[in-house]
């Protein structure tokens, strides 16, 4: 007689077989996003803090006393630079070269101002001249570009100065 | 005079570090130690009782102190390691315990960043040139480290002509750099240096003499006649005058000046004016 899977009940596929499975399911896979869903949210919090346990275990680290770093005053520079105000190295002189005697003044003086910041820049004319200048230079000027019917208040009466602006006629509108 | 105490007898003189201050401008050995200024008196036989305490506030104020080429950190000290004169340049604003280094003399170049140089193009291999700048390797150049080069407009530079550059790489495990502009994109003078001239090779310390800002060498020779000099950190000088005899003259002043006097010098410079 044969004892066999034709007199085994079958197992009906679905909920039962996968109720089976479950238990031989693999760490990683149950990690996995898709199983994960079904899950409720206490299970996802400890599933994650067993992870990171297993991350944090597995960094390694140097088992010694923490030493303080000394700050160190001192800096290494192998140019001279810094040590002495060298000029610019392309010269010419008595104009054998223009660009370069320019460069050269330019150069030179970028070094000079970084250094000395304070110097005060000398006035060719005074405050005062400059604002009385100021003035007078605001009518010639704009006398230029005023219109025609706009000149009669930049005339000028016997003393030479501006005469005071007058109300400057504007169209009336009929009241009828 | 401040020195260090508490060293066996056995030792060797080496071992005794003197301070920087007492050392200035006085020859240096290599392997000499010295003590920066504020942990000189620390050592020094029997202070005040209030000496400590305002060591303490001078350290604090200190700053950052610079060793210049001929000088290396050891610890807290500096440690010497050329011949030469030391020399110490007061920090000029504020912050920065300033600047010691050692003044030598050296014929042999070493390619240090922000140097500007002049070097020869030795070789065009593809984007980049081969520059000759005195050091142990030739340094590359890329072409378009020029002022207003792209890749449609390349620098007219052949092999064989003299380039004016600086380093922007230059340390001694990496094959040198150096760009013929500066920061914004501008040469600066920069670039290939003109047809004519001379190119002639001198010491380093000479060159640094001659670039000091009050040197009187340049203000005589710039007295002469007509001329132009280009002066590159790696000892290389290259001159240009009207005719050859001129440019001769001149080359043969500038080597020469090393090693006259004052006196000597105006003797020269007053016959050449002569004639």
């Amino acid at each position: 007689m044969r004892g066999g899977s034709s007199c085994r009940p079958r197992r009906p596929v679905g909920v039962s077989m996968a109720a089976e499975r479950k238990t031989k399911l693999s760490k990683n896979l149950l990690r996995m996003k898709f199983m994960q869903r079904g899950l409720d949210s206490e299970t996802k919090k400890q599933l994650e803090e067993e992870e990171k346990k297993i991350i944090s275990e597995e960094h390694w680290y140097l088992d010694l006393p923490e030493l303080k770093e000394k700050e160190s005053f001192i800096i290494e520079e192998q140019s001279f630079l810094l040590c002495e105000d060298l000029l610019y190295g392309r010269m010419s002189f008595r104009g054998f070269n223009p660009e370069v005697e320019k460069l050269m003044l330019q150069m030179n003086a970028k070094n000079k101002a970084e250094e000395a910041e304070e110097q005060t820049v000398e006035l060719d004319v005074s405050d005062e001249e400059m604002a009385r200048r100021y003035e007078t230079l605001v009518g010639t000027i704009g006398k230029k570009f005023a219109k025609k019917r706009d000149r009669a208040i930049y005339e000028e009466d016997e003393n030479g100065d501006i005469k005071p602006v007058k109300a400057k006629k504007m169209f009336l509108k009929p009241q009828d | 005079m401040a020195e260090a105490a508490g060293v066996p007898a056995e030792s060797l003189a080496g071992c005794r570090a003197r301070a920087a201050r007492t050392v200035l401008d006085q020859v240096v050995l290599p392997g000499e130690e010295l003590l920066l200024p504020d942990q000189e008196d620390g050592d020094g036989p029997g202070g005040a009782g209030e000496r400590p305490l305002r060591l303490n506030a001078a350290a604090r104020s200190r700053g950052r102190v610079v060793c210049g080429p001929g000088l290396r950190r050891c610890g807290d000290r500096l440690l010497v390691t050329k011949c030469g004169r030391l020399r110490h340049k007061e920090p000029g604003s504020g912050s920065g315990g300033g600047v010691y280094w050692v003044d030598s003399q050296q014929k042999r170049y070493v390619p240090v960043k922000g140097d500007h140089v002049i070097g020869i193009v030795t070789a065009k291999s593809g984007d980049i040139f081969k520059v000759d700048v005195g050091g142990s390797e030739p340094a590359s150049l890329s072409y378009l480290a020029f002022e207003g080069a792209t890749k449609r407009n390349r620098p007219n530079v052949q092999v064989g002509d003299l380039i004016y550059g600086q380093f922007v790489v230059a340390n001694k495990d990496m094959e040198p750099e150096m760009v013929c502009i500066d920061s914004c994109g501008r040469a600066n003078g920069m670039g290939v240096i003109g047809q004519d001239g001379l190119l002639f090779k001198v010491t380093l310390g000479l060159i640094r003499k001659l670039l000091a800002p009050d040197c009187e060498i340049l203000q005589e020779v710039g007295k002469l006649y007509p001329l132009e000099i280009v002066f590159g950190m790696n000892g290389r000088i290259w001159v240009k005058a009207k005719t050859i005899q001129q440019t001769l003259i001149l080359a043969n002043i500038l080597e020469a000046c090393e090693h006259m006097t004052a006196d000597q010098r105006k003797q020269i410079f007053s016959r050449l004016a002569e004639s």
